[in-house]
């Protein structure tokens, strides 16, 4: 029987995932403590804000050790949304430079665009053909996105969707039972709903 | 590549949903929680819920005599008046698509509760205009992505003023410089309202919103006077990135279904 663990470190909006998990009925439980990994069998580091306010976040609640222990070792499933998934990262350069959990390899960085608005907000469709999430979902779904920094990772055929903002940008990582999409699937209603239950089968 | 916004604006006034001309009040019946399944089912692609309460009565009695009921007839989906916050976090659990709150945001506390109840943005305006620092600190704390900055403005003697406190009080600001001012604080949406134009049917103040996009880079949500679906493409014609509106979503059933299938008619690629 699954059970969904929404990370609690200080940052996003946990209620909204919560609220979508129960919506398809997932049983999920907000988790606080880096003990509790061992009562869950998925995992979800949701995020908003800065890429410094995540790592702190993730440092005080002693989460560091335990969830690359969780992700690296004993290679557990993981869904890192939004800022979630970019503090998978090796470095995020915010505010001046900042380690990450270094969990996939990579660096976040400001979204260039010449002639756009940032922050990149609203619905964006992401090519996602070859990712293990798109199982029952249209071809080029749109979701939800809202962030003006992006993850360039050092491999890129972990890149499993695309979006398109001037340039093309990460919008899904994958990487045995890491995942990592840049979008908000709690936001993003059928498409969002249907992205986590593919989560939940891995 | 970024699908334009179409976004209902529900405004919420002691307990009920009304609409608005020039920001004066009539009564409608809505249950709030029945309009958010409807808006999302016809892909509305966010939602704004706005208390425009002016003073703490929340009973339902007490506002009929506050607003005038348009009809004496008991209608059983307008629930006993909530407090607003109960409201959102009813909503919240059904709304799978980005919910932004606002009004009578005063404080840092107000919009703690509203992001934990579940709303993703918070509007801001008055309490913005009294005391703009209030907009980075709250950027500090959840991210510039988490505020929409409000600007009311009308035009006075040919000179366009925002006003704070729902319209009744003049700022001496610019909209256009104020909205400037705005992002420099950590501002990550301008909704820009013209009160001279709400309620009125007329399109949306297109010179003062393209005065605005011009000056900012961040996004900008037109709000005030749409009366027909071609004012919605006028505004996506200048550049906006999003439109609000909310008299014309009462109006018909679907209509925001009709909305999207007449502006990819027109080429403008909303999201399906």
């Amino acid at each position: 029987m699954s059970c969904v663990g929404i990370i609690d470190y200080g940052v996003g909006n946990l209620t909204s995932v919560s609220n979508m998990l129960d919506y398809i009925s997932l049983k999920n439980k907000v988790i606080h403590l880096p003990e509790q990994l061992n009562s869950v069998t998925h995992v979800i580091l949701p995020g908003v804000g800065s890429f410094k306010a995540g790592m702190n976040g993730l440092e005080l609640g002693g989460w560091v050790d335990s969830l690359k222990s969780y992700a690296l070792v004993q290679q557990r499933p993981i869904l890192g949304i939004c800022l979630g998934m970019q503090l998978l990262a090796s470095k995020g350069y915010e505010d001046g430079k900042c380690k990450g959990l270094s969990i996939i390899p990579g660096v976040v960085e400001k979204i260039k665009v010449d002639n756009l608005r940032l922050p990149h907000i609203g619905w964006n469709s992401v090519g996602m053909d070859g990712s293990r999430l798109s199982l029952n979902l249209r071809r080029n779904p749109f979701f939800y996105f809202v962030h003006s920094y992006h993850f360039i990772p050092v491999d890129q055929s972990l890149i499993t969707g695309t979006v398109l903002y001037e340039k093309p940008m990460v919008a899904i990582l994958e990487q045995g039972n890491i995942f990592g999409v840049q979008f908000h699937p709690e936001k993003s209603q059928d498409a969002g709903q249907q992205l986590l239950l593919n989560f939940c089968r891995f | 590549m970024l699908a334009p916004r179409v976004i209902p604006v529900l405004l919420f006034k002691n307990g009920v949903l009304v609409r608005s001309q020039q920001f004066d009040y009539y009564q409608t019946t809505g249950n709030p929680l029945v309009q958010v399944q409807r808006f999302v089912d016809w892909r509305a692609d966010e939602l704004i819920y706005l208390d425009i309460t002016r003073d703490n009565t929340y009973s339902l009695s007490e506002s009929m005599q506050v607003i005038g009921s348009a009809s004496s007839r008991k209608n059983h989906d307008v629930e006993q008046a909530k407090c607003f916050i109960d409201v959102v976090k009813s909503v919240a659990k059904h709304c799978f698509i980005p919910l932004t709150v606002g009004g009578n945001i005063r404080d840092m506390e107000a919009v703690q509760n509203y992001i934990k109840s579940g709303a993703d943005k918070v509007s801001i305006n008055t309490a913005a205009l009294n005391r703009p620092e209030f907009i980075s600190e709250i950027a500090r704390e959840f991210g510039s992505q988490a505020i929409v900055l409000s600007i009311d403005y009308k035009t006075v003697n040919g000179r366009r003023e925002v006003y704070s406190n729902g319209g009744e009080s003049p700022t001496g600001w610019d909209p256009v410089a104020w909205a400037v001012r705005a992002q420099e604080l950590g501002a990550g949406e301008i909704l820009l309202n013209s009160i001279d134009r709400d309620g009125m049917g007329m399109g949306y103040d297109l010179e003062c919103t393209s005065d605005v996009l011009e000056a900012v880079t961040i996004p900008v949500i037109a709000h005030g006077g749409v009366g027909v679906y071609k004012h919605f493409l006028d505004a996506f014609d200048v550049g906006v990135s999003a439109v609000a509106a909310a008299n014309i979503f009462h109006f018909t059933e679907h209509s925001v279904i009709k909305i999207k299938d007449y502006l990819s008619s027109m080429g403008v690629r909303v999201r399906a």
